[in-house]
C-alpha cells in the first residue's frame, strides 16, 4: 500500500468515526475522558476531572451511563483476566468517590462480584495445585468454589470430574485393601471421608455399608471369642453369677447367636445346680431363712423351675421364727438386719435377719428395760432359741424373763460373762408372749436373741 | 465454733480419754443467749464419801447425815460453785427405782426436817398425788430430790425429778393425751406442749418432769424431759437423724450440719432434750457418749 492509499484510509476511517461519534455522542465527551483516565489507570487525574468539571443534568446522567457500562465491563475484564484485581477494584473505589447515588448500588454489585472472582481463581489455583498433587478432597472442594462467570470454570468443572473418579477409584481400593487386613476403621474413615467431599456417592456407600457390616461382624467374633474366655474363667472360679452376667452384658451389647444361646444355657444351668445344691446343704442344716434368702436372690438371676420347686419344699418345712411374727408393743428391742454384725461377749457373731436385740439400761437419767410382746394366739407347742449377751454391753446384768400371759416361763440373769444359752420352752396355751430384761446394774447391757422359733 | 470448741476440751478432759468423770455436757439456748454446763459423775461414789468432802458446816453435815441415813437414798451429784463471789453448795439424791409411796413419804419427811420449807414440802407432796392418779403409778414417780445451799445455810433451790413412766415396762408415747394428763397435773395452760410432741418424732420419748423451786422469790419452774431411744446400731443413720430434727427446729443456728458431724466424731450424741413450760424459746440439749461407744 503507498502513501497516498494510507492518507485515503485514514481520512476515510475518521470520517466515519466522526460521523458514527455525531449520531451516537461526542466522542471527546467529557465522560468519556473521565472513563478514559480510569480505564488508562489515571485516578488521580480522573478524580481532580470530576471535581473541576461543572456537570450539567445531562452530561451527569451521560456520565451514570458510561460509568455503569464501565462498571459492566470491569467484570468482563477481570473475568477475563484482561486486568487484575488491583485494576479493577482501583476503578471501582475511584468511581466510589464521586459519590453518584444513582451507582451505589451497582458499585456494591460490582465489588462483590469482583471479591467473588477473586476467590474463584484463587481456588482455581489451588484446586489445579492440589489435583497435581494427587490430593483429591482438596481438589474437589476448591473447584467446587469456581463460579460460572469465571474463565476458568469450564476447565474446573472437567478437572472436578476427572479428580472425582480418580478419587473414588483409590478410596475404594484403600478400604478394600484396609478391609482385608482387618483395619475396619481405617477403611470406613476413608470411604467417609470421600463421601464427604464426592458427588457421585452410591458405589462408595455401597462399599461403605458392606465394609462396615463385615467390620460388625468381625468385632462379634472378636467380643465372643473374649467372652467365651472369660466365662471359661468364671467358670472355673465357681462364679457363674458373674458368668451369666457377663453373657447377659453381651447378648445386651452385640446380640446373639447359636454357640452364645448354648453358652448362656450353660451357664445358667451350672448355677442353678451350684444354687441348688447349696440351699440343699442349708435345709439339711435346718438353716431355712439362709437357704430362703440364697434362693429369693438366685431367682432374680434365674428364672427356673428347679428354684421355684424348692422355695415351695423351703417355705412348707420351714418353722416359724420370731421375725415371721408381728410384735404388738415394745421398747429398747430391735431387730437386727444390716450394720454391724452382732458379736457376743465370748466373740461369736449372728446372722442378720432372725436376730434381736433387747436392753436394759441404768443411767443417770433413767431406768429404761426393754421388752416386747408377741401374739401367738395358742398356736405354738414350744419356743427354741439362743440368749446370749452382746459385747456392746457394759460391764453390768440384769435378768432376762420370758412370760406368757403374765405367768414366767423363764428367767436367766446375764451379764458379761453369760455363755450363749440354749431355751426349749413350752409355750402351749399361751396367748401372748413377753420377753423383757430389767433391774440392770449400773450401765447398759445387751441381749441377743438368736434364731428364735416356735414349733407348731 | 466456739461451743463445739467447748465440747471438744470437755470431752478431752473428762471424757472416756480423759478422766472419766464425764457425765453431760448440757447447752441451754433461750432468748439471753446460750449456756454451757458440765455434768460430771459424784466426787465420791457412796454418801460417806461425799459427806466426807462436804464442807464444814455443822448444819449441812448434820442435814446430810440425818437425810442419807435413810436407806433408800443416794448421792446422785454433788457440786459445789462460785456465782459472783458467792459460795454454794448443791447435792442431789437418788432414790431406787420401784419405790413405794410410804418410803417416798418418809424421805420427803426427813428433807424437809430441818429446812423449814413447809410450803415447798406440801407443793412436793401435791404433785405426788396429782401424777399419782394421773398417770398410774404403781410405785412412787420421785426419782431424785437436791437443794442447793448458801456457807450460811441459806437454801438457793429445791429441786425434785418426777417420772413420767408409770412402769419400768411402760414406753411413755407423746400423745395428746398424755398432754393432757401433763396440763392437768402440772395445771398448765400453755398452748406450747406440741413441739414436745414434734421433737420426739426424731426418736425421743418423755422420761420424768424436773420442778426447780426458787422459795425465796416464791417460783417454780417445770421442765419435761426426754430422752432418745437409739439403741446405736446406726450411727450415721442417727446423725442424718439429729441434723434433720436440728433444721426442723430451727436450732441448726446454734450446731450446724458441720458441728453436728464435729460432735459425732467425738463419739457424742443429743441423748436428751428438756423443755421449760412457759418459755417456748427455751431449749436444753444434753450431750451424752453413744449407746455402745461409752
Amino acid at each position: 500500500m503507498n502513501n497516498e492509499t494510507v492518507k485515503k484510509a485514514v481520512a476515510l476511517t475518521m470520517s466515519t468515526a466522526m460521523v458514527t461519534t455525531m449520531a451516537t455522542g461526542c466522542i471527546f465527551s467529557k465522560s468519556n475522558r473521565l472513563v478514559r483516565y480510569l480505564n488508562s489507570n489515571n485516578y488521580e487525574k480522573a478524580i481532580s476531572f470530576y471535581n473541576e468539571w461543572e456537570i450539567t443534568e445531562k452530561e451527569h446522567n451521560e456520565l451514570v451511563k458510561a460509568l455503569g457500562e464501565e462498571l459492566d465491563s470491569i467484570v468482563t475484564k477481570y473475568a477475563a483476566e484482561k486486568i487484575d484485581f488491583e485494576e479493577a477494584t482501583g476503578i471501582i473505589s475511584t468511581i466510589n468517590t464521586f459519590g453518584i447515588y444513582e451507582l451505589t448500588e451497582p458499585l456494591a454489585v460490582t465489588s462483590a462480584t469482583i471479591y467473588e472472582l477473586k476467590t474463584s481463581k484463587e481456588m482455581y489455583a489451588q484446586g489445579m495445585e492440589a489435583y497435581e498433587n494427587k490430593d483429591y478432597p482438596t481438589t474437589l472442594r476448591c473447584l467446587a468454589g469456581v463460579i460460572e462467570k469465571d474463565k476458568n470454570y469450564e476447565s474446573a468443572r472437567e478437572t472436578f470430574d476427572k479428580a472425582e473418579k480418580e478419587y473414588i477409584e483409590e478410596a475404594l481400593k484403600d478400604a478394600k485393601k484396609n478391609a482385608e487386613e482387618e483395619n475396619y476403621e481405617t477403611a470406613i474413615f476413608t470411604l467417609k471421608e470421600c463421601l464427604k467431599y464426592v458427588n457421585d456417592t452410591q458405589e462408595v456407600s455401597t462399599v461403605l455399608e458392606e465394609i462396615t457390616e463385615e467390620y460388625e461382624e468381625y468385632k462379634f467374633e472378636l467380643a465372643k471369642k473374649e467372652l467365651f474366655d472369660e466365662v471359661e474363667k468364671y467358670k472355673d472360679r465357681g462364679d457363674f453369677e458373674e458368668a451369666i452376667t457377663y453373657v447377659n452384658s453381651f447378648i445386651d451389647a452385640y446380640g446373639s447367636d447359636d454357640e452364645v444361646d448354648n453358652l448362656q444355657k450353660s451357664c445358667k444351668k451350672d448355677y442353678v445346680d451350684m444354687i441348688t445344691n447349696k440351699v440343699e446343704v442349708l435345709r439339711s442344716e435346718k438353716k431355712y431363712l439362709l437357704a430362703i434368702e440364697m434362693l429369693t436372690n438366685a431367682m432374680e438371676i434365674v428364672q427356673s423351675d428347679e428354684f421355684d420347686d424348692l422355695m415351695t419344699v423351703l417355705e412348707k418345712e420351714k418353722p416359724v421364727y420370731l421375725c415371721d411374727l408381728k410384735y404388738q408393743t415394745s421398747n429398747r428391742y430391735e431387730q437386727i438386719t444390716e450394720g454391724e454384725t452382732p458379736i457376743d461377749t465370748i466373740g461369736n457373731t449372728y446372722e442378720f435377719g432372725n436376730t434381736f436385740e433387747i436392753s436394759s439400761e441404768c443411767g443417770s437419767w433413767s431406768n429404761d428395760n426393754g421388752y416386747v410382746d408377741y401374739y401367738l394366739g395358742y398356736k405354738y407347742s414350744r419356743l427354741h432359741g439362743v440368749i446370749a449377751v452382746s459385747d456392746s454391753s457394759n460391764n453390768t446384768s440384769c435378768t432376762l424373763t420370758i412370760e406368757g400371759d403374765g405367768k414366767e416361763l423363764y428367767s436367766m440373769n446375764i451379764n458379761r460373762l453369760t455363755t450363749p444359752t440354749v431355751i426349749n420352752i413350752d409355750v402351749s396355751n399361751v396367748n401372748y408372749i413377753k420377753i423383757k430384761t430389767g433391774d440392770a446394774g449400773s450401765g447398759t447391757i445387751y441381749a441377743i436373741l438368736s434364731d428364735f422359733y416356735f414349733d407348731l | 465454733m466456739e461451743l463445739v470448741n467447748y465440747i471438744g476440751e470437755k470431752e478431752r478432759l473428762y471424757g472416756k480419754n480423759g478422766d472419766k468423770s464425764l457425765e453431760y455436757i448440757g447447752i441451754t439456748v433461750n432468748n439471753s443467749g446460750i449456756k454451757k454446763k458440765l455434768y460430771q459423775k459424784p466426787v465420791g461414789k457412796n454418801v460417806d464419801e461425799v459427806y466426807r468432802t462436804f464442807p464444814y458446816s455443822i448444819m449441812i453435815t448434820k442435814y446430810l447425815s440425818r437425810f442419807t441415813a435413810q436407806k433408800e437414798v443416794s448421792v446422785c451429784d454433788y457440786s459445789e460453785s462460785s456465782v459472783n463471789g458467792r459460795h454454794t453448795y448443791r447435792v442431789i439424791f437418788k432414790f431406787p427405782r420401784q419405790l413405794s409411796f410410804e418410803d417416798s413419804k418418809r424421805c420427803i419427811d426427813s428433807f424437809f426436817c430441818d429446812l423449814n420449807r413447809d410450803d415447798v414440802k406440801a407443793e412436793i407432796e401435791n404433785n405426788l398425788q396429782n401424777v399419782v392418779p394421773a398417770l398410774g403409778f404403781e410405785f412412787s414417780p420421785l426419782l431424785q430430790i437436791g437443794v442447793e445451799f448458801d456457807k450460811d445455810i441459806n437454801i438457793l433451790g429445791i429441786k425434785y425429778y418426777l417420772n413420767l413412766k408409770a412402769s419400768p415396762y411402760e414406753r411413755v408415747e407423746p400423745s395428746e393425751a398424755f398432754l393432757e394428763k401433763i396440763r392437768t397435773v402440772f395445771k398448765y395452760k400453755g398452748d406450747d406442749l406440741y413441739r414436745l410432741v414434734q421433737t420426739c418424732r426424731f426418736g425421743y420419748n418423755p422420761i420424768f418432769v424436773g420442778v426447780n423451786v426458787y422459795p425465796d422469790i416464791n417460783i417454780s419452774e417445770y421442765k419435761i424431759y426426754m430422752i432418745s431411744d437409739y439403741m446405736g446400731r446406726d450411727d450415721d443413720g442417727l446423725l442424718e437423724n439429729t441434723k434433720k430434727m436440728f433444721s426442723a427446729n430451727g436450732w441448726d443456728t446454734v450446731l450446724d450440719d458441720k458441728a453436728l458431724r464435729r460432735i459425732h466424731s467425738m463419739d457424742l450424741f443429743v441423748e436428751g432434750i428438756a423443755y421449760t413450760l412457759d418459755r417456748a424459746d427455751e431449749y436444753r440439749l444434753y450431750l451424752n457418749y453413744l449407746p455402745r461407744r461409752r
